[in-house]
């Protein structure tokens, strides 16, 4: 990247954002008070906040550059994978999101003690610390380098500075401050992204002119099948579509805690949905729109023929904006990387608080275990940080990504689809599955050739490096099974609610009342009766419990009437049939404290399907 | 160049992962017709998953022409 300096109205613009961003972060911190919220936000957003906040961790730092790079050289179809999760959706939407929303279970690795047992647990403990680690590590050595591009700064001190900034909000308010910062970065994120294209097209005269200024094989929606061994559809679709979208919304903690975020199952599904079908095709032309204006640019001699493709999006930002708009843009660069940031960096806290810290200190109250997470949101930062003259020693940061991703993910994939599905997968065919599996791709890395007969005619130029999921996803698959086959019967059943056979009975058992399974309903907008004596259950009138086919004990939803707070100001409770009074529902001060409620705000009740 | 090889491969080998997929979850109980939600849950996939493999047809076809 040119190092050109920037102008003093792009300064004012990114200070002014990171100020902006740090500032709301802290402030949103207030409404934490227990490790629920820190980690989950307590379990009350609305779908269309869980969806954008989720979409700003998708588009991480390295998108903005890798996206711009791949459609400056190969065109639309570098962004294939942002239109192709619909594979694994099904399995996600109808068995993981409900399985581990009903069980409560609050980290990945959980949830395999409880399928499975605790050794399996520190197995994919390791695994899974390392991958986030790992991440933290290449999305800090991205921000590096660009801010070294842009502005000449040291990569370490740059990154640290990025690192600081995110960890300052993450460790005041925890979930709900990523959540809200996410919400504002990913606005700004895709409006910059599909700025830059529109602006490009602009330029060349029309959608018309920038259609015609690509080469044939740059306007196709997919690759070529197997070549060139750089970049070919078969790669992308079982690194990027198949292994690498399941082990994103199945493995990856911090997503996972997004979706745990949402007030419902439903809401969560809705998240997904609104992500997959509206907002993941407009970040594809966010992260790929400058690559491929880029090259029409060039076509048609409007840019310089000596782009570097690795520069094209810095590069076409700085061509098509003008100063104090640049600024706009690196803002949004840092935006993916913070919001990508925060939630690593959160997803390592709820694991070091759940998996280590507290079967090491049990029995401790919420607010220890609320201190130890804000500790280890700190460390996590420092880990990150000390990995990158690590990175550095690889000779690109997509070499060290797709190394340290491919040993792991595969054979954590293939055991999560076996944990979920089949009933007599067992303990030791887990645990060895994983251990084997792991090997196997170490062999693999040792030894390309092993995955010659699954490369699907991919030259051997890159060690097969895309090709290596499906190789791991079969060698693990076969493990899984052979070991299941070759282990004695279990006459013991896990826990219910852990696999798709037994949802029901996990969603039966699902704290917070019984469930409805009615349509959804609501109220008209209500206003809160405080009465110390209420307890933690929600007192409804008669008329109102008839209104939404309520029986006591029933699960509701109490949310601050104003929607555009997206669930902010709400809470879960139980309903029991109370006083009959007017458009009024009886409340304790503690539940009108915990759901942030405003005493002489309306609300509304709802059931949740 | 062979356009149509990686439409067909896609919506044919996710396709299948797809059917599978609602398959295991409707014979374990976790995908239950009676209940509203997951009815919908399930139209918006399918409607989306048919959505996409059609615009990437008419999309192939269209540059192809």
């Amino acid at each position: 990247m040119s190092a050109a300096p920037l102008h003093a109205l792009d300064w004012i613009a990114l200070v002014l954002y990171l100020s902006f961003i740090v500032g709301i972060g802290v402030w949103f911190g207030k409404f934490t008070n227990t490790t629920s919220d820190f980690f989950f936000g307590g379990q009350k957003f609305s779908w269309w906040l869980v969806g954008v906040s989720c979409v700003a961790t998708l588009v991480g730092s390295y998108s903005f550059v890798n996206y711009s790079e791949v459609g400056f050289n190969f065109g639309i179809s570098s962004v294939t994978n942002y239109s192709n999760d619909w594979f694994v959706m099904p399995l996600f939407l109808l068995g993981w999101l409900p399985i581990i929303y009903f069980s409560r279970i609050q980290s990945i690795p959980e949830y395999f003690e409880r399928r499975f047992d605790r050794r399996t647990r520190m197995l994919v403990l390791i695994l899974l610390l390392l991958y986030l680690e790992g991440y933290i590590g290449i999305n800090l050595l991205t921000i590096g380098v660009a801010m070294n591009g842009l502005f000449g700064w040291n990569i370490l001190l740059s990154a640290t500075l990025m690192a600081f900034l995110s960890a300052l909000y993450l460790h005041a308010g925890g979930q709900t401050s990523v959540l809200m910062t996410d919400l504002f970065q990913g606005f700004l994120l895709l409006a910059v992204g599909v700025g830059v294209f529109l602006a490009g097209i602009f330029m060349l005269g029309g959608f018309g002119d920038f259609w015609n200024a690509l080469p044939l094989a740059h306007r196709l929606p997919f690759a070529d099948f197997n070549s060139p061994p750089e970049f070919h559809f078969i790669g992308e679709f079982w690194n990027d579509a198949i292994t690498g979208t399941f082990a994103f919304y199945f493995i990856n903690q911090g997503v996972l805690m997004r979706f745990l975020s949402a007030k419902s199952v439903h809401d969560g599904r809705k998240a997904m949905i609104f992500v997959a079908l509206f907002l993941m095709p407009i970040a594809a032309i966010a992260v790929g729109g400058a690559g491929w204006v880029g090259r029409a640019l060039v076509e048609t001699g409007l840019m310089p023929e000596g782009i570097e493709a690795r520069n094209a999006f810095v590069a076409v930002a700085r061509f098509v904006t003008r100063p104090g708009i640049f600024g706009i843009v690196v803002a949004a660069m840092l935006a993916a990387l913070m919001s990508t940031l925060d939630t690593l960096i959160s997803a390592v806290s709820a694991i070091a608080v759940n998996d280590v810290w507290r079967a090491w200190r049990p029995d401790r109250p919420d607010a220890y275990y609320l201190r130890a997470a804000r500790i280890a949101a700190a460390i996590s930062t420092v880990v990150g940080i000390s990995l990158i003259p690590v990175f550095q020693q690889f000779a690109s940061i997509y070499q060290a990504l797709s190394y340290f991703t491919a040993i792991i993910t595969p054979p954590l994939v293939v055991v999560i689809f076996f944990a979920i599905t089949w009933r007599r997968f067992s303990p030791r065919a887990a645990f060895w599955t994983l251990l084997l599996g792991s090997g196997g791709m170490w062999l693999s890395l040792i030894f390309p050739s092993l995955v010659q007969p699954l490369a699907h005619g991919v030259a051997p130029d890159f060690g097969f490096s895309y090709m290596r999921s499906l190789f791991g996803v079969v060698v693990s698959f076969v493990l899984g099974v052979g070991l299941t086959l070759a282990s004695p019967r279990s006459e013991e059943e896990p826990e219910p609610g852990l696999m798709l056979w037994t949802l029901a009975k996990g969603e039966a058992g699902f704290a917070g009342g019984k469930p409805s399974h009615r349509r959804r309903a609501r109220t008209k907008p209500m206003r809160l009766n405080i009465d110390k004596n209420a307890g933690d259950e929600i007192h409804l009138p008669s008329k109102v419990m008839k209104l939404l086919h309520l029986e006591p004990g029933h699960r509701i939803y109490v949310t601050d009437a104003r929607w555009w707070l997206g669930g902010f100001r709400s809470l879960h409770a139980s309903a029991v049939e109370g006083p009959e009074l007017d458009d009024e529902i009886l409340i304790s001060p503690e539940m009108v404290r915990r759901g942030g409620l405003r005493v002489r705000r309306p609300i509304v009740v709802e059931t949740l399907p | 160049m062979r356009p149509w090889l990686p439409w067909l491969y896609q919506y044919g080998v996710g396709g299948l992962l797809f059917v599978v997929s609602v398959w295991l979850a409707a014979r374990a109980g976790a995908f239950d017709r009676a209940r509203y939600s997951h009815r919908k849950t399930l139209l918006a996939l399918c409607v989306a998953l048919v959505l996409f493999m059609t615009i990437h047809a008419a999309w192939i076809a269209w540059v192809t022409s």
